[in-house]
């Protein structure tokens, strides 16, 4: 073992070289906005070398590369050299920064400039750890920085550009702008009474029927309670208009029960009491999984505890029960309310005159073009959100009573008291029987020539899919694959990183990664047009930004499975493998993905279906070469093509499900060989 | 091996400290580890001991100080590097490799020939009595085999320090008993330096050349195990290790390297660590064992028997007597089981009697 003798650093000089000749193939800046383009045959007219006369502090850029390069082939010490490293690595990174944000950001930017940006971050990373600044090996630091970097640029920025579109006036820096451009727009105060009039009601709502359906599920002594189970797995798997499609098929004006039923012709569900009751069956059962959580977790023998101290059944439940309940309830609340305001599918399908802050930023691009409106009006939206947001995370979070290493007692579940028990069966079946209602109609509504009008049963509507919707459907699939395992794999490194490691600026790494939880769809994609559809950045009319936009969107699911999988192995497992003389990539690779493994999968399965489903953010970013299955089915409902909207729908849901059953049955056959070790509470984490 | 090689220390920690926020978990402490040699570090939860060995496996940097092996400043070396082992608290044996797979993970991230681990790693299980067991998961095997595992795991890399960070914690008591003479005979046979963290002071006298006790984040005392159950450099170490009493004595004076003290009825000459100051009060350790209880006798330290315990191989009592409650281990039982309650008469075992500063 060599400890402090003098030796080159194979990693840095061969790195050094290899950044040389990836800057020499790949173009510099970027022609036509392609800002991902790759290699462009025998082309080499934007590679670096032929920019170094236009911008001086390239030069400088890449004498700096060029000495790391030396330095990696210089006989040093691991000390010196490290402090060498970081000084010329660091100075690279600022520079670069400083020459195309601060002094050419009308410069659009190439795949070369990406490459000498983050190769400047990962010397810099390898500095780090040889100086023991980040705990751990180049691996650790490189991928912190590398993510860092990423939020920056993919999370922050975005954000940033919406600020400065309503703050800045001619180049002046005006906060005040956002008032006077809200109170100039006549319907400011009507969208934002209605979206939070909106957002409570579903609220309120959707955690009072998550709430029956969780204990009746996990609490009652309902014999076929399992069925009602399989309602949880519904809205995920369920693309955006899905329920309001069927919404207008039972209860609007050729609706079943309202024109064959009751004989009315109305439009009364095209408002506030459709969008309330669609957001509720989408949201009711994100409730339910948050409070079947709680429920499931706690402590029977708390319950034990207070029957032996003489309570009776029910003041066990209010005394006991209701109290430990109580943070869960407000977080199922709070979580309800923010997808609520994020929701656009609904409040546009069934708004009519109730326009909310997601439709209206909509409308604002797409129908007046004013950016600054819909910054504007994007900036409350975000405020209202992110406030929830933090309360959610740092209030109610904290007030949590169910701890994770709490072991529960399994041996008897203590059902309800009679007669709430009898009532919330009672309720849930019928919940249960209207969602099934109207599922069935959407299904049916494929089947038919026009809903209510002509029943006779078609299939030209799949007919018409093949012709008018395929093309989409593969590219939804594509994009879809592509963007899952990218979800996936980053999602779990951020919280490896985040729950094992302890760097500088841990807590706002890792707030920034959920941020993107809280922004609401339509604010990501208006954040997305501004700030790529200019010099230094161009990404949009790309599949790219597609794809980028769904993994950040979509991250924290990968990064919440993540970390529950990390908190059930021990983290000896690591520490094991690094004292046996392993890397911390190699520890990663061979320990902590075989052990979660289950979480991975579910992490695919999510984000995955999350890709197909997606349409808030990516309805402002699609073109007419990228388009996607959603944007395409509130295509054809806007045209009144209701049935073809149906069928796409249900071949997508079909898609969906497939999707999920495939995946539990590679995760079974996986720890039926062995090859998988998985308590029961990772097996519930994959199926759900 | 040469003397020479024998007096040099393997392993040196010098001052370090370690701050996790505002905790000190360890502060300024220096050590040297000779070569081949299993030193114990002994002391309650949240000493530091831990932290200590974690610093030396390269786990956790120390805010300050350095530590050495072989001469080197590892101090900011990474833990892959280090060629220093660690067998765990859990043994953390990988749950979805089998025992082969588990053994062979090190020499496989060194990159030996596959045929060059298998021989190894049978060799090495048969070494370990586990021979024919290498298909075998982790949850497959005892708690003891799992041991064994975790043991050899760390030793086929013949590392330069082996660390056990409380190994037998979750053992039964008779098994923990066996696994410790296990460990000890094997790390005498191959003369592999070691440093074993546990907070049971008995499986610590048992098994170390040398205990360090450590108490507050800093060290108590360094010593053999008769030193430290003998003469203990405090009331904490005496206390710790074993059970004792502390008594408050007079000092009467100074006489042959022993020191003339009175304690209750009796006037006793003892041994000391460091002369203590003429005319002041003093504390005695009297180890249980080193106490006579007899009902009948009439002389001696009069008591009275508050609790009284049959425990098999010994009688256990707590005694109220003009000096302070003692504990007492009656292993000859001459006098019979006496009840609660029961007028007793004291004598100590003057030779074991030790003055603490």
């Amino acid at each position: 073992m060599k400890f402090i003798d003098l030796a080159r650093e194979k990693a840095i000089w061969a790195g050094g070289l290899v950044v040389f000749l990836l800057l020499t193939f790949f173009p510099f800046t970027a022609t036509k906005g392609m800002a991902l383009a790759l290699l462009k045959q025998g082309d080499f007219s934007h590679s670096i070398w032929n920019q170094l006369g236009e911008l001086p502090l390239l030069n400088l850029l890449l004498l700096l590369l060029l000495l790391i390069t030396i330095l990696g082939l210089l006989n040093l010490g691991k000390r010196l050299r490290g402090k060498l490293l970081f000084a010329l690595s660091l100075s690279g990174a600022l520079l670069f920064t400083i020459q195309f944000v601060l002094l050419t950001p009308e410069i659009k930017l190439g795949m070369g400039s990406f490459i000498l940006f983050f190769s400047f971050l990962l010397f810099l990373a390898r500095s780090l750890s040889r100086l023991g600044l980040i705990r751990g090996d180049a691996f650790v630091s490189g991928s912190i920085l590398s993510i860092a970097a990423l939020l920056v640029i993919f999370i922050i920025y975005p954000l940033l550009v919406i600020l400065t579109k309503s703050f800045i006036v001619e180049r002046a820096f005006k906060p005040a702008n956002i008032f006077t451009v809200l109170i100039a727009y006549p319907s400011t105060w009507r969208i934002m009474k209605n979206s939070l009039l909106m957002a409570s009601t579903v609220g309120v709502f959707s955690t009072a029927i998550g709430l029956a359906f969780a204990l009746v599920i996990e609490r009652s002594r309902f014999r076929f309670k399992r069925f009602l189970h399989g309602f949880s797995l519904l809205p995920i798997i369920t693309p955006p208009f899905v329920i309001g499609l069927a919404i207008i098929f039972m209860f609007g004006r050729m609706g079943f029960f309202t024109n064959k039923v009751l004989g009315i012709r109305s439009s009364f569900i095209f408002g506030y009491p459709g969008i309330v009751l669609a957001q509720t069956l989408c949201f009711a059962p994100i409730a339910f999984l948050i409070l079947s959580g709680v429920i499931h977790s706690m402590d029977t023998a708390l319950e034990e505890a207070s029957y032996t101290l003489g309570a009776n059944r029910w003041r066990s439940f209010r005394t006991i029960i209701w109290p430990l309940m109580r943070p869960g309830i407000a977080n199922a609340f709070l979580l309800s309310v923010i997808e609520s305001l994020a929701d656009f599918a609904n409040p546009i399908l069934l708004g009519g005159d109730f326009d909310v802050l997601a439709t209206s930023i909509y409308l604002a691009i797409i129908g007046r073009y004013d950016e600054v409106l819909a910054a504007s009006l994007g900036i409350v939206l975000l405020s209202v959100t992110l406030t929830t947001f933090v309360v959610q995370r740092y209030w109610v979070g904290k007030r949590s009573y169910v701890t994770i290493t709490g072991k529960p007692s399994r041996f008897a579940t203590l059902p309800l008291p009679k007669g709430l028990d009898y009532s919330l069966v009672g309720f849930t079946l019928l919940w249960a029987a209207l969602t099934i209602a109207l599922y069935g109609s959407v299904f049916l509504g494929g089947f038919v020539k026009l809903w209510g009008i002509n029943n006779t049963f078609t299939l030209m509507h799949y007919k018409r899919f093949l012709s008018d919707g395929f093309g989409s459907y593969i590219t939804t699939l594509q994009l879809a694959a592509i963007s899952a395992p990218l979800t996936a794999v980053l999602g779990l490194l951020i919280a490896y990183l985040v729950s094992r490691y302890r760097f500088f600026g841990r807590q706002p790494f890792e707030f920034t990664s959920m941020l993107s939880f809280a922004i609401p769809g339509t604010v990501i994609g208006i954040g997305y047009v501004m700030a790529f559809n200019t010099a230094p950045l161009v990404f949009t009319g790309t599949a790219a930004i597609l794809v980028i936009c769904f993994v950040f969107r979509n991250m924290p699911v990968g990064i919440r499975s993540g970390m529950a999988a990390l908190q059930q192995i021990d983290p000896a497992l690591e520490e094991a493998s690094i004292t046996l003389g392993a890397s911390n990539l190699r520890t990663f690779s061979k320990v902590v993905l075989p052990l979660i493994r289950p979480a991975i999968l579910s992490g695919l399965i999510f984000s995955f279906v999350r890709a197909m489903t997606a349409i808030s953010a990516v309805i402002f970013l699609v073109t007419a070469r990228t388009k996607l299955a959603t944007t395409v089915i509130l295509g054809r409902i806007e045209a009144g093509k209701l049935g073809l909207a149906t069928a796409y729908c249900t071949i997508l849901i079909i898609t969906m499900a497939a999707a999920i059953v495939l995946m539990n049955i590679i995760v079974k056959r996986m720890v039926k060989t062995g090859k998988m070790h998985v308590s029961g509470e990772e097996m519930e984490a994959v199926k759900i | 091996m040469s003397n020479d090689k024998m007096e040099t220390s393997e392993l040196k920690l010098e001052n370090i400290s370690k701050r996790f926020g505002k905790v000190t978990a360890i502060d300024q402490v220096s050590l040297d580890i000779p070569h081949g040699k299993l030193i114990t570090l002994l002391g309650p939860s949240g000493c530091g001991k831990t932290t200590i060995l974690r610093i030396i496996a390269g786990l956790e940097i120390p805010t300050s100080g350095h530590v050495f092996l072989g001469g080197e400043d590892i101090t900011e070396l990474p833990p892959n590097e280090r060629k220093i082992s660690m067998v765990f608290q859990s043994y953390a044996l990988f749950p979805h490799m089998n025992v082969y797979e588990n053994i062979a993970y090190g020499l496989r991230v060194m990159h030996w020939p596959e045929q060059k681990i298998r021989e190894t790693v049978r060799e090495s299980l048969k070494m370990a009595g586990m021979g024919g067991l290498e298909k075998r998961g982790p949850s497959e095997l005892s708690g003891g085999q799992q041991q064994r595992v975790a043991v050899t795991r760390s030793l086929v890399l013949q590392p330069k320090v082996l660390l056990f960070d409380e190994p037998l914690s979750n053992l039964d008591a008779k098994l923990r008993k066996r696994m410790r003479g296990e460990i000890r005979n094997l790390q005498r046979d191959l003369g592999i330096t070691s440093v074993y963290v546990t907070h049971d002071q008995s499986e610590a006298l048992a098994i170390s050349d040398q205990i360090v006790v450590m108490a507050n984040a800093v060290i108590s005392q360094v010593g053999g195990p008769t030193e430290l159950y003998k003469k203990p450099a405090n009331s904490f170490v005496a206390d710790f290790i074993g059970e004792a009493n502390i008594v408050e004595a007079e000092l009467v004076g100074i006489e042959g390297g022993k020191a003339r003290v009175k304690v209750g009825p009796f006037k006793l000459s003892v041994h000391y660590r460091q002369e203590p100051d003429k005319g002041s009060r003093v504390k005695l350790m009297i180890r249980p064992e080193d106490i006579h209880i007899d009902p009948t006798v009439k002389k001696g330290l009069r008591g009275v028997v508050k609790y009284a315990m049959y425990e098999g191989a010994t009688n256990d009592y707590t005694v109220e007597t003009e000096v302070g409650e003692l504990s007492i281990s009656d292993y000859k039982s001459e006098g019979g089981f006496c009840e609660r309650g029961t007028e007793v008469f004291l004598s100590f075992r003057e030779e074991n009697v030790f003055l603490i500063n």
